[in-house]
């Protein structure tokens, strides 16, 4: 469904990441992982169009994206979930909810949308009036998914969803990916959180330096010795 | 939806009250009411985009230009009412806007960028007035006294109160609506986060071209009227001062907010007539005294009048609520 070939990209001429190919298959969840500074959010920034790659190719259902500006990449179903969430935090849940249903393809099934989120969301109908800037960090981590779901993506790219949520909240995110991807869903999860990311995945790439440094399903890469040592720390 | 029909509810009282000063004004005073109405009027239609989209535009003295020169020379030539040359003057801003806005959304340009274009325009364009004979250079258009209602003139300053009062009342109702709509919430998620905007799909270049051809527009049909006031137009209405002054008045009130605009010069454009004529002897201490009061304004609330009266609003609210759940908590208990 995803395809990377060879990326290199960066800024003012200097290159953070070289030569990174990638694979997502359909109905898959794989996850991206690397230690802070490793290139992951520059690929992302590639992939989602914010950002020119200086070489390489993105292909997304047999079509090259690369390059593509951002709302056109959003339009064909390749949506992303930022870092940090980047709610639009002077509007109400349900406005940001809303906004996320911008793209034309997606435009028909809203109501059914609003309805699969609120439903997989129930806190959300509740505060659905409330400025997202008020409410807690698990709660916009609901609206910053939701407002991607609304968007009804083919595949879904989140970045570091685990930032400054509690590890349990973590997993309950967690958990409502693999819901998702059981009904269908497409999944590319970045993050810092090797072990947590590894058990929800099918597959999983290591980045680091800029480069991937081992790549493999979830299972061999989490008895892998040598990501064992660096990231699981046992 | 409720909090919508309150604010409708308010546009009528502003309305109903306008009507309600307006026979006890002084002739000099209806004047400024005249000019401080014309600066809202202005400072909303600018807050469209510089408001609600935060992308701050100096080109609105362009904008007003075109009302104003378009309407007046298609009287002069043509015999063409105001009434329909005003909406000529504002296709030529809208087209204008459009330029501005392409070249400046079409690449990822940073924010700052469409302040600095928009500025240039304001600056080309005051050179263009003062050097076109055409267009009347230093002296400008005159437009003959008259009391003719079909092309825009009236003898009756009274008349020319109640249409900027409409047309203030009518921007208030866009505001409203606009907020509340699609492309408003499109504008605001912009300003909040663009390139949040853009990976959800956002087209920024359409939601910012529709924001700011509408806005432009609506300032020229401003031009027209100010035009057809002052029964002349000339290169002092396009001035970059007047660029300057409708972006600090909407920042007093409130940028963004419905009421800030209208609120900034109301409170503004007064305060700065009353200063300079009572120390006329002093000249430039009323200026001074104004720009101190600003700046004292803008870094004691920040985000405007309106904002933090709103924020105090919704804190005392909260409080109140509060302070109701724990006394029925205290009565559960006690």
């Amino acid at each position: 469904m995803l395809e990377i070939r060879g990326i290199q990209a960066g800024y003012a001429g200097v290159s953070i990441i070289r030569d990174v190919s990638l694979d997502v298959h359909e109905r898959q969840v794989v996850s991206l992982l690397g230690a802070n500074g490793a290139g992951k959010s520059t690929l992302l920034k590639v992939v989602s169009g914010l950002l020119k790659a200086d070489a390489g190719v993105v292909t997304f259902c047999g079509e090259d994206i690369t390059n593509l500006r951002p709302d056109l990449i959003a339009e064909r179903g390749l949506i992303q979930v930022p870092q940090g969430r980047r709610l639009f935090t002077r509007l109400s849940v349900i406005d940001n909810l809303l906004l996320g249903n911008s793209p034309r393809r997606a435009r028909p099934q809203r109501n059914a949308l609003l309805e699969r989120v609120l439903t997989m969301f129930p806190i959300l109908a509740e505060r659905r009036s409330q400025l997202t800037g008020t409410l807690s960090g698990g709660q916009q981590q609901m609206v910053a998914i939701g407002r991607a779901l609304m968007g009804a993506p083919r595949l879904l790219v989140l970045d570091e969803p685990s930032i400054g949520l509690s590890p349990s909240i973590t997993q309950e995110v967690l958990d409502q990916l693999t819901t998702l991807n059981r009904s269908g869903l497409t999944v590319l999860l970045v993050e810092q959180n090797v072990a947590q990311a590894l058990s929800v995945s099918n597959r999983g790439y290591i980045l680091e330096n800029g480069a991937i440094a081992l790549d493999g399903e979830a299972d061999a890469l989490r008895r892998d010795e040598r990501i064992r040592k660096a990231y699981l720390g046992v | 939806m409720q909090k919508n029909v309150f604010q409708y509810l308010a546009v009528l009282a502003v309305f109903l009250a306008g009507l309600a000063v307006s026979g006890s004004l002084s002739r000099s005073a209806i004047d400024i009411a005249i000019v401080a109405l014309w600066f809202a009027y202005l400072c909303q239609t600018w807050n469209i985009v510089g408001g609600l989209a935060g992308q701050f535009s100096f080109a609105h003295p362009v904008y007003v230009a075109c009302g104003g020169y378009t309407s007046t020379i298609l009287l002069q030539h043509l015999q063409v009412s105001p009434w329909i040359g005003m909406f000529a003057g504002a296709l030529l801003a809208m087209v204008l806007a459009a330029i501005l806005c392409w070249i400046n959304f079409r690449q990822q340009l940073p924010m700052l960028t469409y302040a600095l274009i928009t500025l240039a325009l304001t600056i080309i364009g005051v050179i263009t007035l003062h050097t076109s004979s055409f267009l009347g250079g230093h002296e400008g258009l005159f437009i003959p006294k008259a009391n003719s209602p079909l092309t825009f003139r009236f003898l009756d300053r009274a008349a020319y109160f109640y249409i900027i009062l409409a047309a203030v009342c009518l921007m208030l109702l866009l505001t409203i609506a606009l907020r509340a709509s699609r492309i408003g919430a499109r504008l605001v998620a912009i300003r909040d986060n663009q390139d949040a905007a853009r990976m959800l799909g956002v087209d920024v270049l359409r939601a910012t071209m529709a924001g700011s051809t509408i806005s432009a527009g609506l300032g020229a049909l401003g031009g027209t009227f100010y035009a057809q006031y002052l029964s002349v137009v000339d290169p002092s209405i396009a001035h970059v001062e007047l660029a300057v002054q409708i972006v600090l008045m909407t920042a007093v009130g409130g940028i963004g907010t419905v009421w800030g605009p209208l609120f900034g010069p109301l409170a503004l454009v007064p305060m700065e007539r009353i200063l300079s004529r009572e120390f006329v002897q002093l000249a430039g201490l009323g200026q001074l005294f104004y720009g101190v009061l600003i700046i004292v304004v803008l870094l004691v609330l920040r985000d405007g009048v309106v904002t933090w009266a709103a924020k105090r609003i919704r804190q005392r609210r909260m409080a109140a609520l509060i302070a109701e759940s724990r006394s029925r908590e205290n009565g559960a208990t006690g």
